[in-house]
């Protein structure tokens, strides 16, 4: 079995614009940018690209300890998936891809990969749960419940 | 064309039971509706928006003035087959009870969207007043039900109708955008921004400022609608505008007659409709030349400067997306596209030049 993540359609959209890859998530109104290595790690995860694919990817194209940028990818796939932008999944081994045996010498320096979050639409956004209904089935509004409160 | 789904996934997987169970739920809320207007003196109006014809079937006269304001400037009389047909109603005055919706509590998004419900048929329901909102793809029909018609908050009437209209208007390749609009004819410009940049303080002074050029006019403040192809092109869709009152005593003392919510509470923005007091000061729609990020900034420099298309896209896209019901991959693909086509800057408010001379001259240098 290979762990891999994959986007977490359909509450999460986004879009290479500029060099950066804009990430939105739907349900928590917050809003991410990602450039560098953050970028790469998630056009891998979009790909479908096993997890130790993308250490391999970053491998490639960044220079930098082997040990450290696996580690800093491993955290920030678990960064993705605890904002939800992510979620892990177990499947059969995919064919290995094998990096060409005269692939240039990577001399971009790695930089750790950077989540970089806003969260002032949330605002927009009630963040209460439904839990109760009227006799017609709707919730009650949240003006109104809060005014019986 | 249906509309692109949010959830595609949750699409794909839906059985055709599921499909037939929405179908029905809908038949059965347009069904109310219509034994709400045939009890009441029902007002059918036509609006065009864009290029589509809208019928709005309202219960009642009353819900259809209210409700009829932001949209007037917009109504036609038509005798076609029109594009979308929205049933009005409540239950309160008609006294036809709402069926009781098949879907679960926890299937409330706080956006708005009902979980499972965004192929066919689409459903939201407004968490903070009580709206339901359903839209049937198939029938191009919707319904519009309100909780408490007698309490509906400022920004429902600044821009009623607002999920039903940004559902339809995607399946015809359009988005209702969270962004101003100005401009003339031959063309204008989009504001984009999120609240507190200056985005209606901008369009509302090309409505009423004092000055010689009057070529500027106006096609919305808070939501337009948006095309990107086959070419970028902004429809206007509400007249209603929000200025700080303080602000509007200050700077645009000629719209203070038009506020209607005097009894508001402090600190609430007043509401104006541009059709009641300067209707020849609207646009229905215009070519985008460019869009703008207004940005309140004190001192010489210059008014216009460029900006790349990824820090638009990041004022318009998260709060058009974070406010409208049923907006996904497609919206932020056709918003990313819109930027990415005409040019983008950031508009310096406060160094002493009128922003409609500043969008003029933009306009007749393009």
């Amino acid at each position: 079995m290979k762990l891999a993540y994959r986007v977490n359609s359909p509450t999460v959209a986004h879009e290479h614009i500029d060099g950066e890859t804009m990430v939105i998530h739907f349900e928590t109104g917050a809003y991410y940018n990602l450039q560098g290595s953050a970028l790469l790690i998630w056009d891998q995860v979009v790909a479908g690209t096993s997890t130790d694919d993308v250490v391999a990817a970053v491998h490639r194209t960044f220079q930098g300890d082997p040990g450290e940028m696996r580690r800093s990818v491993l955290a920030f796939l678990e960064d993705l998936a605890r904002e939800h932008l992510v979620v892990r999944v177990d499947g059969p081994a995919p064919a290995r891809s094998h990096a060409a045996t005269n692939a240039p010498v990577p001399t971009t320096p790695f930089e750790p990969p950077q989540l970089n979050k806003y969260t002032d639409m949330q605002d927009f956004l009630l963040a209460d749960p439904v839990h109760d209904t009227d006799e017609a089935g709707f919730p009650i509004p949240k003006q109104q419940h809060d005014a019986q409160r | 064309m249906r509309p692109a789904s949010p959830y595609p996934s949750s699409s794909t997987t839906r059985s055709a039971e599921s499909g037939q169970a929405r179908a029905r739920y809908f038949e059965a809320v347009r069904n109310a509706a219509r034994t709400a207007l045939e009890r009441s003196a029902q007002d059918i109006r036509h609006i065009r928006v864009g290029r589509n014809i809208v019928q709005l079937r309202f219960a009642n006269s009353v819900l259809a003035n209210e409700l009829m304001r932001a949209l007037t400037h917009l109504e036609i009389h038509s005798n076609q087959q029109p594009d979308l047909t929205v049933w009005i109603w409540d239950s309160q005055f008609s006294g036809v009870p709402i069926p009781r919706p098949p879907w679960k509590p926890e299937d409330y998004v706080s956006r708005g969207d009902i979980r499972g419900w965004d192929g066919d048929v689409w459903a939201a329901y407004n968490l903070g007043v009580g709206i339901l909102s359903l839209f049937d793809t198939t029938r191009g029909e919707a319904v519009l039900w309100l909780r408490n018609p007698g309490a509906l908050p400022e920004y429902e009437r600044a821009a009623p109708l607002r999920t039903i209209l940004g559902w339809f208007l995607r399946t015809r390749g359009a988005e209702l955008v969270h962004a101003a609009a100005v401009g003339r004819s031959s063309g204008g410009v989009l504001l984009a921004g999120r609240s507190g940049r200056g985005k209606s303080t901008t369009a509302l002074s090309c409505v009423a400022e004092n000055q010689s050029d009057r070529s500027i006019f106006y096609a919305g403040d808070d939501y337009v609608m948006v095309e990107r192809d086959p070419s970028p092109w902004v429809y206007s869709v509400y007249n209603s505008g929000k200025l700080d009152r303080n602000h509007a005593a200050q700077r645009l003392p000629s719209l203070l007659p038009l506020m209607t919510n005097s009894a508001a509470p402090a600190g609430e923005k007043g509401l104006l409709f541009v059709h009641e007091g300067f209707p020849e000061r609207i646009v229905t729609g215009f070519p985008i030349r460019a869009v703008l990020i207004p940005e309140i900034e004190a001192g010489p420099g210059p008014a216009l400067r460029p900006i790349s298309p990824r820090a638009v896209l990041q004022e318009l896209a998260p709060t058009t997306m974070s406010q409208m019901p049923g907006t996904g991959p497609s919206t932020l693909r056709m918003l990313a596209a819109l930027v990415r086509a005409v040019p983008c800057y950031r508009l310096a408010l406060g160094n002493g030049q009128s922003a409609s001379e500043q969008i003029a001259a933009l306009l007749a240098d393009q």
